[in-house]
């Protein structure tokens, strides 16, 4: 199992804009890999560029496992709710970290 | 020399029926209505977020807009003036009264509705001459945006230009709102036109202790949007169901998150969010959310009224 560890921006502001993201970050397949999202860079992310991470990442490129530390609790927040929307809250982990953001 | 304004007839026949608008307590930062002896005289020379549906009727007439006796503005009026503006002028001439009050017209050029007006070939009408009071105040002008690209680039200079000017709370909810709504704007309205966006401080003599932003555009509406995939049979009802969580004209699974979310987070901070569409408006507040008729226009605005120093605790 390969690990990939990737930095999210300070802002993720839409669909297009985590698509445009991870397009440049991660492999167009993750069947294989585990990917560790590093958010201590992360201020705030709105509700549908959450929901595009969680899809992109777990639905369109099948990665088995994602780590996510640092996140801001709000942001958190609206993953998990994501993950559980699309059933893949098992297939997440959560590293707690701080992060001063909403 | 300022041009002689035109004459105004400041009633408009049949634009408003049913319930009129509670009073405006967003304005003053209550979380419940307040009572008629309390309404300050001066509200009657507001138009903002709260009372535009109700006050705007009063001063359009045909291609006549008349802010002569506004002394307040925040950025949902100016957004629902520009798109008004937008409207109007593709129907003839428009001619527009500027305010009398230097504030409410340094708010005009700061916020750049006045530009955006000379834009559409609107005739603005009085003294221009006033000192810009708002410099040190950061803000998002009145922008048109053509793409979920240029919404989200928006949303992203609001949060570098407001961030340390708000509490963190409030600023986490101002992206999130303008983030949500300008693609919503994008992707359900099918505007004719751009869609625009605003936002600033409400209040233009001194008290900045609320922000609001705004997007605007002239599409098919709510209801129309929000037909494809549910069952909806009328403006209000459409509405109501916008508000809900996971309620979208897409019919993808996950969607329709947006508004919800951003009515909640701002609810939380003891903010306010409006939504008209058509000839109806929603207000949802932190104790309640009701449904008004208002005067007809194509497409939605919405704003979000957030405390500057909102917080709720989601971030602790």
């Amino acid at each position: 199992m390969t690990t990939l560890s990737v930095q999210l921006p300070r802002l993720l502001s839409g669909r297009d804009g985590t698509r445009r993201v991870l397009d440049e970050l991660l492999p167009r397949d993750l069947k294989a890999v585990t990917v560790l999202f590093d958010c201590s860079e992360l201020r705030s992310a709105s509700p549908s560029s959450v929901d595009e991470l969680v899809k992109i990442v777990f639905s369109e490129r099948g990665t088995e496992h994602a780590s996510f530390s640092s996140m801001p609790p709000r942001t958190l927040e609206l993953l998990l709710k994501s993950s559980q929307e699309y059933g893949f809250s098992d297939r997440l982990e959560v590293e707690h970290g701080a992060n001063p953001s909403g | 020399m300022t041009p002689r304004r035109p004459s105004m007839n400041r009633a408009v026949k049949g634009t408003i029926v049913g319930k009129r608008s509670p009073t405006p307590d967003v304005c003053f930062g209550g979380k419940m209505p307040l009572s008629a002896a309390t309404v300050p005289p001066h509200y009657a020379q507001w138009l903002v977020m709260a009372n535009f549906d109700d006050s705007f009727t009063t001063l359009i007439n045909e291609g006549y807009i008349d802010l002569s006796g506004i002394r307040r503005f925040d950025a949902y009026s100016v957004v629902g003036l520009a798109c008004a503006l937008t409207r109007v002028s593709q129907r003839g001439s428009v001619t527009m009264t500027l305010p009398d009050s230097d504030g409410a017209l340094s708010f005009l050029q700061d916020i750049g509705l006045t530009i955006y007006a000379e834009s559409l070939g609107v005739r603005l009408v009085g003294d221009r001459r006033v000192a810009s009071l708002f410099r040190d105040f950061p803000r998002v002008e009145l922008r048109p945006f053509d793409s979920r690209f240029a919404g989200e680039a928006l949303a992203n200079l609001l949060y570098e230009r407001l961030e340390g000017f708000v509490s963190t709370e409030a600023l986490v909810t101002l992206h999130e709102a303008a983030a949500e709504l300008t693609a919503n704007a994008v992707e359900h309205a099918l505007s004719p036109s751009p869609p625009l966006m605003a936002a600033f401080t409400n209040h233009p003599d001194g008290n900045h202790e609320y922000l609001v932003v705004a997007v605007g555009d002239l599409g098919i509406g709510v209801e129309s949007s929000l037909r494809k995939t549910h069952q909806v049979h009328s403006e209000e009802e459409a509405l109501r169901l916008a508000f809900r969580e996971l309620v979208s004209g897409t019919g993808e699974k996950g969607r329709g998150r947006g508004l919800f979310e951003v009515e909640r987070t701002v609810r939380s901070l003891g903010g306010f969010t409006v939504l008209r569409s058509g000839s109806a408006r929603r207000q949802e507040g932190p104790s309640f959310g009701r449904s008004y008729s208002a005067f007809p226009l194509p497409g939605t605005i919405v704003g979000a009224l957030v405390p500057r120093f909102g917080e709720d605790g989601f971030s602790k």
